[in-house]
């Protein structure tokens, strides 16, 4: 009996202090993606030939995110019925958006105006039980610092960034 | 054409779902999965233990009645009374035939109790498979005449006679191994203590059942034996004094109903002044009287 009130104290305290912990994160994310917006970011291998790189650079950002007590039962709950897991969605969100938020800020720190060739890795790296508690997402991809900004073509990224 | 950055879509990738209704409906289907489960068990179990003989029962509990043992000397105080006991268990059994085919239309057989006094102030009374009675010091100080004292004793014989401790046991053994099963394919902690509380508070159901048909009984056989049913409340007024009493919304937490609703089932309506208690023989209300827990070399006495 006692530990069915652990459990349920548990879960209340879990939906509150995660649901606290996403929105502060979520408008953590949105002011940093404002803010880095001038960097245009893009997951293509080739650069545009009018560009001209002064120096490129290897960039990463790296972010481990935890889901809270309730979304995990939720998400347990889930897997016994099957179906979208959806109480995770935001975690890998999250966790996807602050990881290119902080490559991005490496990038920023090089003076870099451009990134190309952006890639995400996902891993687990705890476990509850048989369910997901925390997740790795690693952002990276090359920065580069161009010679002259000016130069390059606004049409010709626009095609490259798409 | 000018390239001007923007944020992509917000919240595509998450789900504007009711997290709390998703919880609830998938937890309350849980739970219903448990429910429906244990209610296949025990029905199961229950049809199983029909198929047990009375005499491989009792061979089978024999050393579990070796932890409620009678008094190692028939000629003590504690002897004495269990004696007594003896004498009442036989004339409450002597009823069972006739009482079985009052309620079922056939007779049933008689069956072999033992009776032993445990040294316990808290008044209660059990049953152990193969029809062990242990009756507690506490009861026999509490109750003022021979049927209150008898009520409590056909309610335990009663448990015998439907096979109740036995069912109880099935029961417990089937759902322990069903919920290892569940749990085991599943590591995490809380979905074993989710379902085997949810299981508990099932079986409680069944307990709270059987002590109604125990209760029921147990008043039959006392009124076949007194030919009135004066004094069966004697225990649970007693107890509805003393026992703490969950609030009405707890009540699935209860392993026994509730006190007041048995005293309703089991009050005297007719009020007849021609019905008379029988009373306790003086030895053994004597013997309800010594506090053994004071006096350590009482105790001593009493174990013999």
């Amino acid at each position: 009996m006692v530990n069915l009130i652990v459990i349920i104290l548990l879960l209340i305290l879990g939906y509150l202090f995660g649901r606290l912990a996403e929105s502060r994160h979520y408008k953590r994310i949105a002011l940093a993606e404002k803010n880095l917006l001038y960097i245009p970011t893009g997951s293509t291998r080739t650069l545009p030939s009018s560009l001209t790189a002064l120096q490129s650079e290897l960039v990463s950002g790296n972010v481990v995110v935890s889901v809270d007590y309730f979304k995990r039962i939720l998400g347990a709950l889930r897997s016994f019925f099957g179906g979208r897991v959806t109480s995770m969605e935001s975690l890998l969100d999250r966790a996807r958006r602050e990881a290119i938020i902080r490559m991005k800020l490496a990038a920023a720190d090089i003076g870099a105006t451009i990134i190309f060739n952006v890639r995400l890795e996902t891993s687990t790296i705890s476990t509850a039980g048989s369910f997901t508690g925390s997740v790795e997402v690693l952002a990276y991809a090359t920065a580069i610092v161009e010679k002259n900004p000016q130069l390059i073509c606004d049409s010709e990224l626009e095609t490259v960034l798409q | 054409m000018k390239f001007s950055p923007k944020l992509p879509d917000q919240d595509i990738n998450v789900s504007k779902r009711n997290h709390l209704k998703d919880f609830f409906v998938l937890l309350s289907g849980f739970i219903g999965i448990i429910m429906i489960i244990l209610l296949i068990l025990v029905a199961l179990a229950d049809y199983l233990v029909s198929y047990i003989p009375l005499d491989v029962e009792k061979e089978l509990f024999q050393s579990m009645h070796q932890l409620a043992p009678r008094a190692s000397d028939p000629d003590s105080e504690r002897g004495k009374v269990e004696q007594y006991l003896d004498r009442l268990v036989t004339r409450l059994n002597n009823g069972w035939p006739e009482v079985a085919k009052q309620l079922n239309g056939q007779s049933s057989k008689k069956q072999k109790f033992t009776v032993a006094v445990i040294h316990m102030n808290t008044p209660n009374a059990f049953i152990l498979p193969g029809g062990h009675i242990g009756v507690t010091h506490g009861l026999l100080r509490l109750v003022k005449s021979e049927n209150g004292l008898a009520m409590v004793i056909a309610h335990e014989m009663a448990h015998q006679y439907k096979r109740h401790p036995l069912r109880t046991l099935g029961r417990g053994i089937v759902v322990l191994l069903a919920m290892s099963t569940l749990t085991s394919s599943d590591d995490s902690w809380w979905i074993e203590s989710l379902s085997s509380n949810a299981a508990k508070i099932g079986l409680l159901k069944f307990s709270r059942d059987q002590e109604r048909e125990a209760d029921k009984l147990g008043l039959a056989l006392v009124t076949q034996l007194y030919g009135h049913r004066k004094g069966a409340t004697e225990f649970f007024d007693a107890i509805s004094k003393i026992a703490k009493v969950r609030p009405g919304y707890l009540a699935f937490l209860n392993s026994h109903p509730a006190t007041h609703e048995r005293l309703l089932v089991l009050a005297d309506k007719s009020r007849d002044s021609t019905h008379k208690l029988s009373p306790l023989p003086k030895h053994v209300i004597q013997f309800g009287k010594i506090d053994f827990e004071t006096h350590k070399n009482t105790l001593e006495m009493l174990k013999r």
